[in-house]
């Protein structure tokens, strides 16, 4: 999941930067009501959320918490440690 | 009421506002550099998603991006990688604040001088950084004197918002991170939500979604395609760009998240309120082709010119927001410009207290916000978004450095360090001696040489004098 994740964000910034250097073919023509060429970046942009929705759901989600329970015991450890004023 | 007496209305209840915010954080702020600096890290999701939201979009690019996709359309679109910085912020972020919270780290130049036990990486991170947010504080600071003049329609100069805004900020920032956490929130989900009512209220002038866009295609076929792009140029800006992740300010934002878990969320909540604001903004433009068939006299002043024309008194409230957005990144960017002072420039005395660095640190703030006054009351005809970019293209300097840091095992402190003192220089080279700049590399600009220059250094670095017992922190992954 991680690496779909990424590989997904990826594909968002790929598909908004082809898009500003005029690599890809770019009709003068509307879809779905909106211009081809500005629709296109929103898809990019779009695409960049699918990827940190993957991301989250399928890794970092439980990383964090692994991480922040981490962080906490230390911190309880640490304030444990310092004796009391 | 007329819609000007309005708008000072709006104006006032914003500033009585804004200091009761400050005079409630200031109450319950505890006197050390953590809280003052850092909001004690305990900055929760929603705050984090609004203070990430308020530091991406400055009222810089805010004012100017309907006026420019009105102007240049699709040619417009590279300021979309304002939003990479989300992907830099989920690689590097969650590294940064799990090292944050375990050491107590306040100052990007603290967590590397840690890593490499370097006095010296401290003190170029320092240096580097403050140099990339003056000229950034700056041009908020000049956007803040425009959009008064536009506020007051004139009646009031450039030099008195400046002033305004200066005095409202100086009683604000005695309150330090946490009454800018809680006013960013307030401000970057307020500025989203008008920006998204504008853009509404745009289609329905124009006679429709269709219309409008029937109307813009007719207009200018050449803004809904992707020609006439300086490719060099963009190349540039695809990297420099999402490097603001790399300017200290930004990167405190990781330290102060109160849990990882928070850190990875707002990377989830953040793009549909990003996407919503770069939406509008092209919406306006888009629809003013429609509104303003003959073109407009000031392209600059077009959501001036639009409200004032069909909307008064909400365009009041437009430029309230855009007021609020620009104090909002100013203070935090002064805040972070101080604590660089405090912690890493300074060098502390055994007998020096938490409260002394916390007086100290509360001065340096105060002592920079006349600073960036003084030199933003003689800018006024500078372009924002060429200063926003000046502060940004030279944080390139840390990129390699950085990445090299946590990705690159061999890679030592005499690489790191020369990677920024070299990248700072190049940067340097090419903004002072332009000419000679441009007949050694043609068309490089400022991003160029300070990451070419950093990157070069760093792997000169890596070979000549490679790493051999790494700090083990910097490889812990997440």
């Amino acid at each position: 999941m991680k690496a779909l994740g990424w590989a997904i964000v990826a594909s968002g910034l790929v598909l908004q930067y082809l898009l500003a250097a005029d690599a890809l073919p770019v009709p003068r023509t509307t879809w779905l009501g909106m211009p081809v060429g500005p629709l296109g970046m929103f898809v990019g942009l779009l695409l960049n959320w699918l990827g940190y929705i993957v991301l989250h759901v399928g890794f970092l989600g439980a990383r964090t918490t692994e991480l922040d329970r981490e962080i906490e015991a230390m911190e309880r450890a640490r304030r444990s440690e310092r004796p009391l004023s | 009421m007329s819609p000007l007496v309005f708008t000072f209305v709006v104006l006032g209840v914003y500033l009585v506002g804004l200091e009761a915010v400050g005079w409630v954080a200031y109450r319950r702020a505890k006197q050390n550099t953590g809280d003052y600096f850092l909001s004690g890290r305990s900055v929760g999701l929603v705050a984090l998603t609004g203070t990430t939201m308020a530091s991406l979009l400055s009222t810089g690019t805010v004012v100017s991006n309907a006026p420019n996709f009105y102007q240049f359309g699709t040619q417009y679109f590279w300021v979309i990688f304002f939003g990479w910085t989300l992907s830099c912020i989920l690689f590097f972020g969650l590294r940064f604040w799990k090292l944050g919270k375990r050491f107590g780290f306040i100052t990007p130049g603290q967590l590397m001088k840690d890593l490499y036990a370097s006095r010296r990486v401290q003190l170029a991170f320092a240096v580097v950084g403050l140099a990339c947010l003056m000229p950034y504080a700056t041009a908020q600071l000049v956007a803040i004197g425009k959009v008064f003049v536009g506020l007051s329609q004139g009646s009031i100069s450039y030099e008195w918002g400046v002033l305004l805004a200066a005095a409202a900020m100086g009683l604000f920032l005695l309150a330090g991170a946490r009454a800018v956490i809680w006013t960013d929130v307030v401000q970057g989900f307020l500025f989203t939500l008008l920006l998204a009512i504008a853009a509404v209220l745009v289609v329905r002038w124009s006679g429709g979604f269709g219309t409008m866009i029937d109307n813009f295609i007719a207009a200018r076929p050449d803004h809904t395609d992707y020609t006439e792009i300086d490719n060099w140029d963009l190349i540039e800006k695809s990297f420099a760009i999402p490097a603001l992740f790399m300017l200290p300010y930004m990167w405190q934002r990781m330290f102060m998240a109160s849990s990882a878990r928070d850190l990875s969320r707002m990377a989830v909540i953040t793009p549909p309120l990003y996407i919503v604001i770069i939406l509008s903004s092209w919406v306006i433009g888009v629809g003013t082709h429609t509104l303003y068939p003959g073109g407009l006299e000031r392209p600059d002043g077009l959501l001036g010119t639009l409200f004032a024309d069909h909307a008064p008194y909400f365009g009041g409230l437009i430029l309230v927001a855009a007021f609020s957005a620009g104090i909002s990144t100013v203070d935090s960017q002064l805040l972070t410009a101080a604590s660089l002072v405090t912690k890493d420039l300074r060098r502390p005395k055994p007998s020096d207290t938490e409260a002394l660095e916390f007086r100290i640190g509360r001065f340096t703030t105060l002592a920079m916000l006349v600073g960036v006054t003084v030199v933003a009351l003689f800018l006024e005809e500078r372009p924002i978004i060429d200063l926003v970019l000046l502060g940004i293209y030279l944080s390139m300097a840390f990129v390699t450095p950085t990445l090299a840091t946590f990705t690159v095992r061999r890679c030592s402190e005499p690489a790191v360090y020369w990677g920024v003192v070299l990248g700072a220089s190049g940067y340097a080279f090419r903004a002072i001696f332009d000419e000679t700049a441009l007949a050694i590399l043609p068309r490089a600009g400022l991003a160029s040489w300070s990451v070419g220059l950093s990157t070069l250094a760093v792997v000169i670095g890596i070979l000549v004098a490679p790493c051999k017992e790494p700090d083990p922190r910097r490889f812990e992954g997440i």
